[in-house]
């Protein structure tokens, strides 16, 4: 069967694969870029909505004219020069009228167009369009042969290759559209700024994209909104590619009840509003928002107002940074400059675009100046005819008068007085009240007129500057009619959005034991439950764990961990696990890469690492070195597993990080009893990754237990193993030069023991000491008597056999109004 | 793709399965024919469904199953006679068929008529006659050139501003009232004209031309260099065998009662292609859908007189590059496969 079907075949020719592929795929590729998805760079329009204007002027839509419907300009348009649907066109019609797609709408539709709401447009049967004026200009001198017309698709009528666009609609109503290989995606601007723009590159040709931003300052968005920072639109216009960041624009409205609401009145450009409502309810019903209460959208027909209304504790901004983030309400507008030169696609920065568009308006001056010209021109050619023959009247009479019919008479006058052919017809067809006077010097005078014309015409064409300045003056007139203020504005870039925007900035109490678990509560839990100011007195002290470090620290701030390895880790204080009063929170090797011989030894919370928080940080190790580094050198990019800190010998480690201000006296105390108090500028600020200076020289067997800030309004605590203490005043420790034994704090005994704790105290402290056995005492700081510095102390802890003190802790007692201080242990 | 429902259609109605599980044996149909639009939309969708086919029918190809029809561009009818044409070059081929011999040309020089085989050779020295012409315009622009090739000016050697002022100022074109209106001088830069005592050099003449039969005016400038050119050179070789071929412009044509009028070489092969449709209707199909179905099923779809597309695979490795490169994931190499393959435009930067 078949074979005989074969037989009957009429013809098969064998076709590659590859090549019918090729050549399918570039026929559609080249047709979709050069002639369908990309705007004309002169006229800023695809062909589709070129031809619908084409076919609105065919039917005199004009904006002084009654709109006609929309069903008759898209059947209009489909039938006479877009080869295409109806319903394809109808959209893009539809699209040109709407104020929130252009900048500056081109058609003026009557009946529902559809809204930013994301609402269609009612059916092209029921709607209406004309004209908008503005749309005037784009067609202004049509005809008066300013651009180039080509045969429409079947050939049965002409059609302009480009409108001739005395406004900038390129620049001015952007442009999107998806080609081949390739996507077009402009913004649209400001019609004034486009023109300023415009006029300074005529007069300044080899401006920049920057030089021209004097002028035009951004995008500027139908729909308004925000733009942030200017490094996307610079991008932009100076490569033709940019990603430019929108923002909506929102306020906070107080509500009663201490509540607040977020208001947001303008959108991103081509934000559906419909569908952003959909969005934000689909955060609060997964909770990724928890602070909105309520969603109402009372936009109607004077403009938007989406009302966003929060919960009691909920913190306006935050909530909006975080609609910003989750949501449409910030969006990046990536610009693409695509556009047909000449009929090929380029990519243009800001300057090529409006130089295009500048060559583009000369050209069309010039060829409607000449069109005037030679219109005149050839008028002037009649009435010169027909002033030789008012010159000659009487022997034209008699050559007429002779002709035996109108051919000979024109041939015979041609002849006598040299005319061409129209000069001769114009005479015959002369009314003979036109022989009159008045007549004759009525042709005088419009002949006089047409060669002051003509003249003038001559000269505009001899004159480069001359018609660049018509342009200029043209467009400055357009400006003049349609210029409108800008409604999208530039702010700032506030950067990325970081977490910490989107999160709450509150004091937040942190305790870190020295079994190393952390956690952080609000301070204001303690306010409501303890009153009288905060202390660890409102803890629940476990006998088995101390807090070793307690401070006050926003949310936002950066706690860092120094540790006795010399390295220090950086965390948020909103990393840190937010827990009860009476939870223990978690363990730090959750939160930090530590080894298994480390631990934190000082804690340090700053904002931003600035000099007023402390100039330099002063390190202390075991072994009594001392190094002191500038406090921002440790503002270094965020490394998971830490930086290093102090650079410490492998037998050494650090105990103490003290902020210092350049001008404080640092104290240094040996478990022999020996301290030493020099001035910091005694050691000279190194770098970061430094391991210092001898700060204290150590007896063999002896080591340093604590460093600390020495004042004499202070003063020192020290406690020995065997539980006996004393307070001395700070300032009866010489200050000394770095690098010595020092001095005798305290005189040791084998019933005392070696010193086991040290602390810079004043009277409104309270010290809690620690036995091995986990016995806890706590006493006053002003109830230890004070005694000189070389003496021996009293007992202040009664200990059992074979027990001894192992740590000595401090914090504050005040009555009010303190927030922080610490505690450690030694 | 699978989701779509015309591609289910497709499966369900070719009965082999896709993928892996596809069985040749299965067929129901030995020839699958795709058969869409003759425009770049109906380029496309054939380019997607083969596609389908290369991705997930590939034995299909390979058994010589796939084919492609080819519907044809236009119609052409005269009286009760139609023709189809499927290729865009035999239009003219097959307006003038018959009819050429009948068409009178004439010039100043007389009447005559063309024969095929002169008007073969009479196209031939046009398209390079056109190639001139397009480059000449693109520099001078259209107004210049027209005036230059249509007249006697093409005719005259000029190669000084004196030889162009006396062409000129002898009225060498009886068709306009030429006057010149202005010298434009060459652009001295800094030197002052005055200071070397030597008036500069002049480039162009700005001149007024009124057609003699419609008292148009029209304002050229017609710039020295315009004329020196190689291209014009080029152009005037050219000129020169097609004027000895059959002439030079304006001609007068006549068929029968008919009768029109040609100022150029141009004008020349659009009248003579015009004056030869009269009397055939013609009709440009971009659809399927703008033919009957009895002109489908002759023009297309009748296995008697159709032409078809047998669509073969010789080199698997190359189609499937092309495949990969042209409905790929990545932009980067079919944009450079359009640059690279684009007629006619220079694409460059974008």
């Amino acid at each position: 069967m078949t074979d005989q079907l074969q037989t009957l075949e009429g013809k098969i020719e064998p076709i590659e694969l590859e090549d019918e592929m090729r050549s399918s795929f570039i026929d559609y590729a080249m047709s979709v870029i050069v002639d369908r998805a990309l705007p004309d760079v002169r006229d800023g329009l695809k062909p589709s909505q070129r031809r619908i204007l084409v076919a609105m002027n065919d039917l005199g839509l004009a904006p002084t004219k009654a709109h006609r419907k929309c069903a008759k300009i898209a059947g209009d348009t489909s039938g006479n020069y877009h080869p295409h649907g109806e319903a394809v066109i109808y959209p893009t019609l539809v699209r040109m009228a709407q104020d929130f797609n252009m900048r500056y709408p081109l058609v003026d539709g009557q009946g529902n167009f559809g809204s930013v709401e994301g609402d269609s447009p009612a059916a092209m049967r029921y709607t209406e369009a004309r004209f908008s004026r503005i749309a005037t200009e784009m067609l202004r001198d049509i005809d008066a042969n300013t651009v180039d017309w080509m045969p429409n698709y079947d050939e049965t009528r002409r059609e302009p290759m480009v409108l001739p666009s005395r406004m900038p609609n390129l620049i001015v109503n952007g442009a999107s559209g998806i080609a081949v290989g390739m996507a077009t995606n402009m913004p649209p601007h400001n019609l004034g700024e486009a023109i300023d723009a415009i006029v300074h590159l005529i007069d300044h040709p080899q401006a920049s994209a920057d030089d021209v931003m004097q002028f035009i300052k951004g995008p500027d968005f139908p729909t308004g909104g925000l733009i942030l920072g200017t490094s996307g639109i610079k991008e932009a216009y100076r490569t033709g590619r940019g990603r430019i960041r929108v923002r909506a624009k929102a306020h906070t409205e107080q509500l009663k009840g201490n509540r607040a609401a977020v208001i947001v009145t303008e959108l991103p450009y081509q934000v559906n509003r419909a569908s952003l409502i959909e969005q934000i309810v689909e955060l609060v019903k997964t909770k990724k928002i928890s602070e909105i209460s309520d969603l109402r959208n009372e936009s109607d027909r004077n403009g938007m107002r989406l009302v966003i209304e929060l919960k009691r504790e909920a913190i306006p901004k935050v909530v909006l940074n975080k609609l910003y983030k989750h949501t449409q309400m910030q969006t990046t507008f990536g610009v693409i400059n695509i556009a047909l030169v000449g009929g090929v696609p380029r990519t243009l920065d800001l300057p090529e675009m409006l130089k295009a568009y500048i060559a583009f308006q000369r050209e069309v001056v010039v060829r409607r100046t000449k069109f005037e010209l030679d219109k005149a021109e050839t008028r002037a050619h009649i009435l010169e005819g027909l002033l030789v023959a008012l010159d000659n009247l009487d022997q034209v009479i008699a050559i007429i008068r002779r002709a035996p019919d109108a051919d000979e008479a024109r041939e015979a006058l041609m002849d006598t007085f040299e005319l061409t052919r129209p000069q001769a017809q114009a005479i015959l067809d002369l009314r003979l009240q036109r022989l009159t006077g008045l007549e004759r010097d009525k042709v005088k005078q419009e002949h006089r007129e047409l060669l002051a014309k003509i003249k003038e015409l001559r000269e505009l064409l001899g004159d480069e500057r001359a018609i660049y300045e018509v342009v200029k003056n043209e467009l400055l007139e357009v400006k003049r009619q349609y210029n409108d203020d800008r409604r999208t504005h530039i702010v700032p870039d506030e950067g990325d959005l970081e977490i910490e925007d989107l999160i709450a900035e509150e004091q937040m109490a942190i305790t870190l034991t020295k079994t190393g678990y952390v956690k952080r509560l609000p301070v204001a839990t303690y306010r409501q439950q303890k009153r009288g100011g905060i202390g660890v007195a409102g803890m629940e002290l476990k006998e088995e764990d101390e807090v070793e470090h307690f401070f006050i620290a926003s949310t936002h701030d950066y706690v860092l961990f120094f540790t006795s390895v010399g390295k220090v880790y950086r965390l948020k204080t909103h990393e840190l696990p937010l827990a009860g009063r009476n939870a223990k929170g978690k363990h730090l090797v959750n939160l930090l890469p530590l080894r298994q011989d480390e631990s934190v030894r000082a804690v340090i919370r700053t904002r931003n690492f600035d000099v007023s928080e402390g100039k330099y940080l002063i390190f202390g190790t075991r072994k009594g070195i001392v190094k002191k580094t500038l406090f921002g050198s440790y503002n270094t990019p965020l490394k998971a597993d830490g930086i290093i800190a102090i650079d410490i010998r492998d037998d050494d480690e650090l105990i103490q990080v003290r902020h210092t201000t350049g001008d404080d006296d640092i104290i240094m105390i040996s478990r022999l009893g020996q301290a030493i108090r020099f001035h910091e500028s005694d050691a000279r600020p190194t770098g970061r990754n430094t391991s210092g200076v001898i700060g204290m020289r150590l007896r063999p067997g002896d080591e340093v237990i604590a460093m600390d800030i020495a004042r004499d309004d202070s003063d020192l605590f020290v406690v020995t193993e065997n539980g006996f203490g004393k307070r001395s005043l700070m300032s009866e420790y010489p200050i000394k030069g770095r690098g010595g034994l020092g001095v005798r704090t305290v005189q040791l005994t084998d019933r005392k023991g070696y010193l086991a704790g040290v602390r810079v105290v004043r009277d409104n402290h309270e010290i809690v000491l620690t036995s091995r056995d986990g016995v806890v005492i706590r006493m006053r700081a002003d109830g230890i008597s004070r005694h000189g510095r070389a003496t021996q102390g009293v007992r202040v802890m009664n200990l059992r056999e074979g027990d001894n003190v192992v740590a000595v802790a401090r914090h504050v007692l005040s009555e009010s109004g303190a927030t922080e201080e610490e505690i450690e242990a030694g | 793709m699978l989701a779509n429902n015309e591609i289910l259609t497709i499966i369900s109605a070719l009965g082999t399965g896709i993928g892996d599980e596809l069985d040749v044996e299965q067929a129901r149909y030995h020839k699958i024919i795709i058969m869409t639009d003759a425009d770049v939309d109906g380029s496309h969708i054939r380019a997607l469904i083969l596609t389908f086919f290369f991705l997930q029918m590939k034995q299909l190809i390979d058994a010589g199953y796939i084919y492609i029809a080819q519907p044809p561009l236009y119609r052409l009818k005269q009286g009760n006679q139609e023709t189809y044409i499927h290729k865009e070059s035999q239009l003219e081929e097959l307006l003038l068929r018959g009819r050429l011999e009948k068409v009178t040309v004439d010039n100043h020089n007389g009447g005559f008529s063309f024969s095929e085989t002169r008007y073969q050779r009479f196209l031939k020295l046009f398209s390079e006659y056109e190639g001139w012409v397009k480059k000449l315009k693109s520099q001078w622009g259209g107004e210049l050139i027209d005036w230059l090739k249509n007249g006697p000016m093409i005719g005259v050697e000029v190669s000084t501003a004196a030889d162009l002022r006396s062409a000129l100022e002898s009225g060498v074109d009886d068709r306009y009232v030429i006057s010149i209106l202005d010298e434009v001088a060459e652009d001295q830069g800094m030197l002052d004209a005055e200071a070397i005592g030597e008036p500069a050099p002049v480039k162009a003449f700005d001149t007024r031309l009124v057609e003699r039969r419609t008292g148009l005016a029209l304002n050229l400038r017609v710039p020295l260099a315009a004329l020196t050119s190689r291209e014009f050179q080029g152009l005037r070789r050219v000129h020169d065998r097609i004027s000895e071929m059959i002439g030079t412009p304006p001609f007068s044509l006549r068929l029968g009662a008919r009768k029109a009028d040609a100022p150029s070489y141009e004008a020349l092969r659009v009248q003579i292609v015009e004056l030869c449709k009269e009397g055939i209707q013609l009709q440009r199909f971009k659809g399927l859908g703008e033919m009957n179905p009895d002109q489908l099923w002759e023009t297309t779809m009748n296995p008697m007189s159709r032409t078809l597309q047998l669509v073969s695979m010789e080199d698997a490795m190359a189609a499937e590059e092309v495949f990969t490169m042209l409905m790929g994931d990545k932009v980067e190499p079919r944009r450079q496969f359009i640059e690279k393959n684009a007629k006619e435009v220079r694409f460059l930067d974008v």
